[in-house]
Parts: structure tokens; sequence; C-alpha cells
């Protein structure tokens, strides 16, 4: 075609925020929801601190003190993890399904916002959220560092485990969001797939495996705990579990015995292998989920 | 060339053909109405323009731009509203268009302005601060129209506006297109209401099953009536007879027995000019029909529409 006439040149000013995100944060902040919300998890939360507490306060030691900041830091960290698991998915199913229903998804693929922005402004306003929730609980389980037990190094783990199942998870349920129609259909494939994915291929692939482990590490094992390494809630408990016993955060050499030698085999501590693992499960479903927004419907 | 210029655009669903072959053009500065039943055609055509469906063939573009390959230039030209559309309840009417101004790449030192500017082109500056949930369905529609409007396009593709409009707010949309018109839009504008659209078009296009029956200016359009003329025939009795006598006469292309009233009205579509239709009433009066009325239905543009459309897809 020839005579094309020139659209007028783009007018963004480079730094503004993703309007998606302004428009989701809005919404999401206003009115009392949220406030009543984060209330009643921090409620929820003081609740299972003061139960632990009771359980040590009648006779507290210096070794018990230790002891108590343990747990406690325990604890918390393992109601964020299953908060973050479970929570995620729910805050992510519904955001393109959800203009499909509203009928707002073609007002919004009509306007020159990319879908690499519409993609990223719902999952960056869902972890907004998150990270809300997951940093109104750091003055509780800074209470761990007062009573002792706890050092700077594992709350950093901790952290890391976080964030990474809150924007993995998260991105469980924008990729379902994006390829089914309705926000229930897409509800209910994210909580399978986390299911599936967090809890029992970790436990089938152990149970599977776990005849095949003789005495020592073997390649078996080593599966295995690559296996479990995969769920949030194991890999927490098991790098936790290594951390306290070695005092170690990357990585340890293990003797590996085979029938006729013996091989040194270095093995990452679960909180890496689940990091790498869900960091790539999540680049891929972001790129399927933004050629999906970013396709003409055929 | 048009502003918009579609060559054989066909559109299948799987073994349905919603779109047959379009060829269509619309001159820039125009109003063009897109009429048609409904499942015409007219979404798909719109829908492919705005560069939300793709083609089972053919190409189609706007100013220049291909709805295939240039589908962000054609964006930034176009407003685009959709014949049902959503709103986000939960916001205030000014965030809404700035949410939009946003998406559309103005930017923030502007959009303030900008929104206002553009409540007040549709009457709207008064409910500013209001959740978009309490407005009416008129003044979401306007609403809408505002957004369409926020980059300034040349083009609005308007997918049935004033469908499941009041009264009043139909002559809202229309005085606001016009507005539009003199502004120097262009408008491509559907609807399946011809008098909807009759009054403020420029250019008129008529689709059925998926194919372009006819497209010319009002003039154009006006012109067809001319050449063909619908009567309605009121007799006393005889109707029967009456009617295969039309049906056999040369000067008769079509002729339908009316059942409103008391079903003693033929309604025929007689070729030729008002000469004929004399003709017409000597010979069936002269044949010995008990004729007790004759008389030339108002020639509007519902007319044509009627008589080129036949009804297959409404």
């Amino acid at each position: 075609m020839e005579n094309t006439i020139q659209p007028q040149p783009c007018r963004l000013s480079v730094g503004e925020p993703n309007p998606v995100l302004v428009k989701e944060l809005r919404g999401r902040m206003r009115g009392a929801r949220a406030f009543i919300m984060l209330t009643m998890y921090l409620l929820l939360l003081g609740c299972f601190m003061l139960s632990v507490y009771s359980a040590y306060a009648d006779d507290l030691t210096g070794a018990d003190m230790t002891e108590l900041g343990r747990t406690t830091f325990l604890v918390i960290t393992l109601i964020e993890i299953l908060m973050a698991t479970f929570i995620a998915p729910a805050f992510t199913a519904g955001a393109i399904s959800g203009e499909r229903e509203r009928q707002t998804y073609e007002l919004l693929r009509t306007t020159l916002l990319p879908a690499r922005k519409l993609v990223y402004g719902k999952l960056l306003s869902a972890l907004t959220y998150m990270f809300l929730l997951i940093m109104v609980a750091v003055p509780l389980e800074s209470l761990a560092f007062i009573w002792g037990g706890v050092m700077v190094e594992e709350m950093v783990v901790a952290l890391v485990l976080l964030l990474v199942t809150a924007i993995s998870f998260a991105a469980i349920g924008l990729f379902f969001s994006s390829i089914v129609r309705s926000t229930h259909s897409s509800t209910v494939l994210s909580y399978i797939a986390v299911l599936l994915l967090a809890v029992v291929l970790p436990i089938l692939l152990s149970i599977l495996l776990a005849p095949g482990i003789d005495n020592g590490m073997s390649w078996t094992a080593y599966l295995m705990f690559l296996a479990l390494s995969i769920s949030p809630i194991t890999a927490a408990v098991i790098t936790e579990g290594l951390i306290e016993e070695n005092i170690l955060y990357f990585w340890w050499d293990s003797l590996f015995y085979n029938p006729h030698t013996t091989t040194h085999v270095p093995v990452p501590l679960p909180w890496i292998i689940y990091t790498l693992f869900w960091l790539a499960i999540t680049a891929i479903l972001l790129s399927v989920t933004i050629s999906r927004v970013r396709a003409q419907e055929k | 060339m048009g502003i918009i210029e579609t060559r054989g655009l066909t559109k299948n669903y799987g073994r349905i053909t919603a779109l047959s072959e379009l060829d269509l053009t619309v001159e820039e500065g125009t109003i063009f109405g897109f009429v048609g039943p409904n499942g015409a055609g007219k979404t798909t055509t719109m829908r492919i323009l705005a560069a939300l469906l793709r083609p089972t063939a053919g190409e189609a573009w706007v100013a220049g731009h291909s709805v295939l390959t240039q589908r962000r230039e054609v964006r930034r030209i176009i407003g685009y509203m959709p014949d049902f559309f959503g709103v986000y309840g939960d916001m205030k009417v000014w965030e809404y268009l700035d949410f939009f101004a946003a998406c559309y790449e103005i930017p923030a030192g502007i959009r303030r302005r900008l929104t206002d500017e553009l409540l007040e082109l549709v009457d709207l500056s008064h409910r500013r601060d209001d959740y978009v949930d309490t407005l009416s369905r008129g003044m979401k529609q306007r609403l809408c129209l505002a957004r369409a409007l926020a980059h300034d396009p040349l083009v609005l593709i308007l997918d049935e506006p004033a469908s499941g409009l009041d009264p009043r707010a139909r002559i809202e949309i229309r005085a606001l297109l016009r507005e539009l018109h003199a502004m120097g839009k262009t408008i491509f504008v559907s609807s399946h209401i011809l008098a909807d659209i009759e009054e403020i078009c420029t250019h008129i296009g008529i689709i059925e099953a998926g194919q372009l029956v006819a497209a010319g200016t009002l003039a154009e359009m006006r012109q067809r009536i001319c050449s063909q003329h619908l009567v309605r025939v009121k007799l006393t009795s005889l109707i029967e007879e009456a009617q295969a006598w039309l049906a056999g006469h040369p000067a008769v292309l079509q002729v339908e027995r009316l059942t409103d009233n008391d079903g003693n009205t033929l309604r025929a579509t007689v070729a030729g000019d008002e000469e004929s239709l004399v003709r017409l009433l000597r010979e069936l009066t002269g044949t010995g029909f008990p004729v007790l009325a004759f008389y030339e239905e108002t020639g509007k543009l519902e007319d044509v529409f009627i008589r080129l459309t036949k009804g297959i897809v409404s």
C-alpha cells in the first residue's frame, strides 16, 4: 500500500510507572479490604508466635531462649512459604481471564500497551501485595534475633525462598489466566499445577526412588534429593536442617559409594536447586504468557 | 485510496463464513455507516481493522498500514469502541481516562489536562470524581468514546455505539459523532438500525452474510430508490387473485401479502418511473380488482436496506 499516513510519535516519557501496575495497586489498596486482610494476617501470625512462646515460657534459660528463637523463626517462615504457595496463584489466576470476562481485554489490546507491559504489570501488582505481606511479618520474625539462635544468613535464605515462591507461583496463575477464558477454570488449573509440582511430584519421586537407596550417598539418593528440593516446604525444611547441622549455605562435598569406587560429588543445598528450577520455570511461563497475549485472535 | 481499505477480506470460523471476499473503501474525512443485520459480519470486519482478529484470507489497511504486519501503527491511528465492552467499576471516571491515556503512552504531565478536555467533550465533567459503576449506560458509552479519543486518533471505529441506549442517549451520541466529524475525524460506524446512521452518515455500506451488498454516498444510495418503488395496494376482496395478477405483471419485481391489519394489503416492488405506477393502477382497476387504496411508501434508506438484504442472518 502506498500513501501511508505516519502515526503520531510515541510521547510517553521514560521512567513512568507501568499503567497496569498503578491501576491494579490503586484498586487493590482502595477501601478497607486490603488493610483488614493485613491485620488478620498479622493477628494470625501473632497467635502462632504466642503459642510457641507459651510452650517455652515456664522456665526460660539461655539455651531455651535460643531454641525459642529458632522455633519462632521456623514457624513464621513456614507459614509465609505456605501463604506464598497458595495465595500467589489466587492473586494472578484472574489477571488476564478477568479482563476477558469484564470485556475490557479488547479495550486494552487496542491501546499501545505492549503485551509484555500488561503481563509484568499484572505480575508486579500481585507481587507487590505479596511482598507487603512478607515485609509486615519482618518485625515478628526479628523477635527471633532478640531471643537468639538465628543467623542473618538463614534469614536471607528464607527471604530468597519466599520471593522465589511468590514470583513462580504467581507466574503459574498468570500463565493459566492467559490460556483459558474463565477465571474459575484458571484458578482450578493453577492450584492443580501448584499441588502437582510442589507437593505430589516431589513426594511421588521420593517414594519411587527410596527403595534404590543403599547406605551412604548414591545417584538414586541424589535424584531423590533433587526431587525434594522442588517443593517449597521440603526445600525450606531440608535447607534449614543442613544449615543448622553443618553451618554451610551453598553446597557440600558428598562421598558417593559405588561398588568399586568412591567419588566426591558437590551437592547444592535445596534452596539453590529450588531457586534455579523455579526461576527457569517462571521464565518459560512468562514468555508463553506474553506471546499468548501478543497473538492476534485466530 | 481510502483511509480504510480491505481487499478480498475473508474470515471463516470453522465451516461458517463470517466474511467473504470483502472489498471496502472508506474515504478520509467521511462518516461511513456500516449497516447490516445481526450476524452479517460487521463486528468481524471491525475487529480485523482494529488488529484484534486475524483474517483467514485477504488484507486490510488503515491509513496505508497493514492490520496484519503493522499493528502498532494501526493502533496509533485508530480509536476503537467495541459493541460490548466493560468498564472498571472500581475506578473513578478521571482514573479510567488517565489509565487509558497512559496505555496510549501519553505522558503524565499532560494527562490531567487531556482528561478534563475529553470529559468536557463528552459532557461528563460533572461526573469526574464519581465511580464508573455509578454512570448510566449512555454515560458509560460516552466515557468509552472519550477513552477511544485519548490519543487523538485519525480514524474512529465504532461498533454499534448507539445500541441499547434510550432515545435521549442516542441523540447525544449522534451529536457527539457529528462534532467529531467536524473535528476532522474519519468515522467508521456500524449499526443494524439504519435510522440511527442515516441522519449522520456521509456514506453507507450495506453488508449481508459477509458480503458487501451495496456501498456509496447517501445521494447514490437514494438514487437506487428512485429506480424502484415500494407500493401498497389495499383491496376490499380478491386479495389472492390480485397478488397472483401482480406477480405476473412485467413491471412488478416482487409482491407480498402483508399480514398486519386485516390482511387485505399487498406490497409490491415496481420497476420504472412514476408513469409506470399510474399505468399499473389503471390496469389493476381496469381488470376489475376492487382497489381501496394505492400508495407509495416513503422512500427512506431503510427501504434500500430492506430490499438489498434478504434477512439471511438476522
